[in-house]
């Protein structure tokens, strides 16, 4: 295994440490010989033994082979071949990645403070970690980072419309243009001269990569990305996957060695929780920066559970098999139920507060102690104690659980960063502690849809089921508790209540969130009082209450807002402006008496939007309406808006696959010729003009959505 | 191979000859019986394949046998498992809907590892269990169009799921799989279904038209057609 190391001293050194991964593999005896044989006849470096090891859950041992690899990059051949020629064998350990196993068996974790022994020729004799990924007070190492980012006024260079390239070192910013030639040598020369650890990019796995590569290849100049001049460049290509019910693109990847190679425009992790959340991610996860980077949150906490079973000496199957138990339609109706809403009680309310559950579904897969071995587990059965509310299943009281165990000290991990975050001041340490309590908690967040995910190595339906479960009991008796205390609920979802009392101060809003939190073994939190809030309704029906749609003035000030053009990615610029405009406005009222007298301002906002609009005054950024593709957009069947954008980005050559975002101006809504509907926005040049009044109808819908529940009509809000 | 004698077909059943429609949702079941799900059939298998209606009609042949008291084991492998269309339909035939449910012996499948191990290893004890002779498999196909899985083991899978279902179908084990078509599947697993088709004792097509929802049956003497009506698909 190739190890990097920095030195105290600055210096960069490239290691070698002797790592012999392994594998497992159980078999009828005539399949484990014939593995064997073949095993000989190879040139693999191998050794093999035959021990005893558990499954999760398994009340006997399973006897396995085990296949020590002393070269691991034979790994994953000799995984294969296997896999390939003895179908009937169960595999173990075989498709984890290899830096992964690495940091479980040494005990390390991605830039971790080491002390290491080292040969004349670098060979590792000894390495182990002098900090802890449960720290939360390390400093990350001195790495040194050049910028690259295309010089494009498109918001998606691969869509067109890109110019020069600009490299950012130092505080410094150059733009570097003129032929191909010159580029890569100027940009060569900059790398060889700053010798940078981290290349972070916009858009590099999709476009810059890739084309400098290209031109230096053809060119036949030098251009050295890599540090390790040993090895290529790692290329992954682009693919699509769903998450969560959605089709998500992932734009490939262009890794390094030796240097850590970071897309903003391809990285959930950075984009949510900074460099310091990534770091933050991929030290308790033990997964590499550069993976962390580009990988779901879910391979995180994959990793984080996969860690913990190793330790635990458990086998690790190769492909989850175990289905799901037969039950009855019924029983199945009254089990997977999902999280409890209350639908909220529509309109504008005054004096409200906001109580939030910290982290509910892991603390309670640690409190109830929930994971997949532990649910239904045969030592518990008849303990009432162990009994998930509403269902028949129970759980382990005896054993904790995988999943318990592991979230444990992620949870803990995170209440100390927002105990740092409560005390700091300095802006900058503040900025850290943020981002890596946000990146500790998007891990959590995964960790529950990770126990019913179809490739989560421990997950179990059962369990996911009895999270849910308990959820609904745990926010029953919060809202009984509530009412006792004379509150009124509002509205509730899943883990947040919104609840109100005539006189009721944030004291007693902390001595009610103190009183739950004791009856449930649950913390929960008040997020804040509101001086108001409203809760919408649906646009289709205006008498239906939407969950999670409202606008809220806390009393600090600040506004929590969910669910309207302003929180929507496919909302144009100009509408969201007008909103966030119209609400800045309304803000200023403390109460509904005032919030009513402000109305008249905030339809002067909108009003003075709509002349901007019809003046013929919007810009291309204030329109342009960003999509993501729900399907490959040669599979389009209708003349969506969308699609007729696509067609004429596919039509200039541009390549794009499910996921992909575009960027697209309505030109006219209502042309017969749909070409006409819409303009790309990549690439937009000569004449073109807007369709007024389909932006138009996007400002009043807006605006209605906000104001309709305090009797404003769309005649209201004509100039 | 076992040949399955077609019954006649009559109101409410709407045929190429268009001597019957079917007027309202509980029609359906009756449809289904006189097409598909006739109630005394030979065991074997039956595949309903084409457009996404077969999950829909499977799981309206679930309802039918359970109705009749039959118990009926369910294997969700396309995750689309209604509970409340089985509430409805139940409802419409004027039974109680928990009766039904209680009828139904549902097991999900999320990967194609899931669902091949459920067919080998666990329906044959689960029939023994639960005394059935009605298995329904939503989707046995759809997961092993999963690109994470590479084709050759998908293959492999493909024919020791096959294997199975031939197995149970010789064991008195009536066996229906709903299976749409592929929308997005390599090459070498494009060719699943048509073996599936080819293997079973009846191989029934289902295609969405104008009208509505409808099922072909090509047999070598004569071809039927039944239909549902939109306005009465769009009410289930």
């Amino acid at each position: 295994m190739v190890v990097w190391l920095l030195g105290e001293d600055g210096r960069r050194l490239r290691a070698v440490d002797p790592f012999v991964p392994t594998l497992y593999l159980a078999a009828p005896p005539p399949l484990l010989d014939y593995a064997l044989q073949l095993l000989q006849r190879g040139s693999w470096r191998i050794s093999t033994r035959r021990v005893e090891r558990y499954e999760l859950g398994a009340l006997q041992p399973t006897a396995v082979l085990e296949i020590a690899v002393d070269a691991p990059a034979q790994f994953s051949q000799i995984a294969h071949r296997l896999i390939q020629a003895c179908p009937g064998a169960q595999f173990f350990h075989v498709d984890i990645s290899l830096p992964q196993r690495y940091f479980y068996d040494r005990q390390l974790f991605p830039l971790a403070r080491c002390e290491a022994e080292l040969t004349s020729a670098r060979l590792v004799r000894t390495i182990h970690t002098l900090d802890s990924p449960w720290d939360t007070d390390y400093v990350a190492p001195p790495l040194t980072i050049m910028e690259l980012s295309p010089d494009s006024p498109s918001p998606n260079p691969n869509h067109g419309g890109c110019g020069a390239l600009v490299v950012r070192i130092d505080g410094e910013e150059r733009v570097l243009e003129g032929d191909s030639a010159a580029l890569i040598h100027r940009l060569d020369t900059l790398l060889t001269r700053h010798n940078p650890d981290i290349l972070l990019t916009d858009w590099g796995d999709s476009f810059l990569l890739p084309r400098l590569m290209a031109i230096a290849e053809r060119l036949r100049l030098p251009l050295t990305l890599n540090r390790d001049e040993q090895r290529p460049v790692g290329t992954k290509k682009p693919h699509s996957y769903f998450s969560y019910g959605r089709i998500v693109s992932h734009a490939g990847a262009r890794t390094l060695s030796g240097r850590l190679h970071l897309d903003r425009h391809n990285s959930f992790a950075l984009t949510e929780t900074g460099l310091a959340g990534l770091i933050e991610q991929a030290r308790v996860a033990k997964v590499d920066l550069q993976q962390m980077a580009r990988t779901t949150t879910g391979t995180g906490i994959t990793s984080m559970q996969l860690e913990t079973a190793c330790r635990d000496g458990l086998l690790i199957p190769h492909r989850k098999q175990e289905p799901e138990s037969f039950r009855s339609a019924l029983d199945l109706l009254q089990t997977d139920q999902g999280g409890l809403v209350f639908a909220p009680i529509l309109g504008y309310h005054e004096q409200v507060g906001e109580l939030d559950f910290s982290s509910m579904y892991p603390s309670i897969m640690v409190r109830f102690n929930i994971s997949p071995e532990t649910v239904n587990c045969r030592c518990c059965r008849y303990d009432p104690a162990a009994r998930v509310p509403e269902l028949s299943h129970h759980t382990c009281r005896r054993r904790e659980g995988l999943v318990p165990r592991t979230l444990a000290p992620l949870l803990d991990k995170r209440a100390r960063y927002k105990r740092l975050l409560a005390a700091a001041t300095n802006p900058a340490a503040r900025t850290v502690l943020d981002q890596r309590q946000t990146a500790l908690k998007w891990l959590l967040v995964v960790s529950f849809g990770y126990l019913g995910y179809k490739n989560a190595r421990f997950g179990r339906i059962e369990a996911h089921e009895s999270v849910t479960a308990y959820s609904r009991d745990i926010l029953l008796q919060a809202k009984e508790t509530a009412e006792r205390q004379g509150y009124r609920l509002l509205h509730a979802i899943v883990d947040s209540l919104w609840l109100q009392k005539p006189g009721a101060a944030r004291e007693d809003y902390d001595s009610l969130a103190r009183m739950i939190t004791e009856q449930t073994g649950l913390a929960i939190n008040v997020e804040g009082i509101y001086r108001w809030i409203g809760f919408l309704p649906s646009r289709v029906n205006p008498r239906m209450p939407v969950p999670n749609q409202f606008v809220g003035l806390f009393d600090h000030g600040g506004m929590k807002i969910r669910g309207i053009e302003l929180r929507r990615s496919d909302a144009p610029l100009l509408v969201k402006r007008a909103q966030a405009e119209m609400l800045r406005c309304l803000s200023e009222a403390r109460t509904l008496a005032e919030f009513q007298e402000r109305i008249p301002a905030a339809l002067k906002v909108i009003r003075a939007y709509r002349r901007h609009l019809h003046d013929g005054h919007a810009t291309v950024e204030e329109l342009a309406i960003a999509k993501s593709l729900s399907r490959d957009p040669q599979t389009y069947r209708h003349q969506t808006l969308s699609m007729i954008a696509a067609q004429e980005l596919l039509a200039r050559g541009v390549l794009l696959q499910a996921g992909d975002s575009i960027h697209y101006i309505i030109t006219d809504a209502e042309a017969p010729y749909p070409p006409d509907r819409v303009r790309a926005v990549a690439g937009l040049g000569g004449t073109w003009s807007y369709d007024a009044a389909a932006y138009d109808a996007l400002l009043c819908k807006a605006a209605l959505a906000v104001l309709r529940p305090l009797g404003v009509t769309p005649a209201d809000l004509d100039v | 191979m076992a040949t399955v004698a077609q019954q006649p077909l009559a109101s409410p059943v709407e045929t190429q000859q268009g001597n019957g429609a079917v007027g309202k949702p509980s029609d359906v079941l009756a449809m289904l019986r006189q097409s598909t799900l006739p109630a005394a059939p030979p065991a074997g298998l039956i595949v309903l394949s084409g457009h996404a209606a077969v999950y829909r009609l499977g799981l309206c042949a679930a309802v039918d046998r359970a109705m009749a008291g039959e118990t009926v084991l369910y294997l969700a492998g396309a995750n689309i498992f209604d509970p409340f269309l089985v509430g409805r339909l139940a409802r419409a035939n004027r039974v109680t809907p928990s009766r039904v449910l209680q009828q139904i012996h549902v097991s999900r499948a999320f990967t194609c590892h899931q669902m091949v191990r459920l067919v080998t290893d666990c329906l044959a004890s689960a029939i023994q269990r639960y005394a059935a002779r009605w298995v329904i498999l939503s989707g046995p196909l759809e997961t092993l169009y999963d690109e994470a899985v590479p084709d050759q083991e998908a293959a492999r899978l493909f024919r020791t799921m096959l294997l199975a279902l031939q197995h149970l179908a010789q064991q008195n084990i009536h066996i229906l799989c709903a299976s749409s078509l592929p929308a997005k599947a390599s090459y070498a697993r494009r060719g699943f279904l048509s073996i599936l088709r080819a293997h079973a004792h009846r191989a029934i097509d289902v295609r969405e038209t104008e009208e509505g929802v409808r099922l072909y049956e090509q047999d070598t003497a004569d071809s039927k057609c039944w239909t549902v009506p939109r306005s009465v698909w769009n009410r289930l």
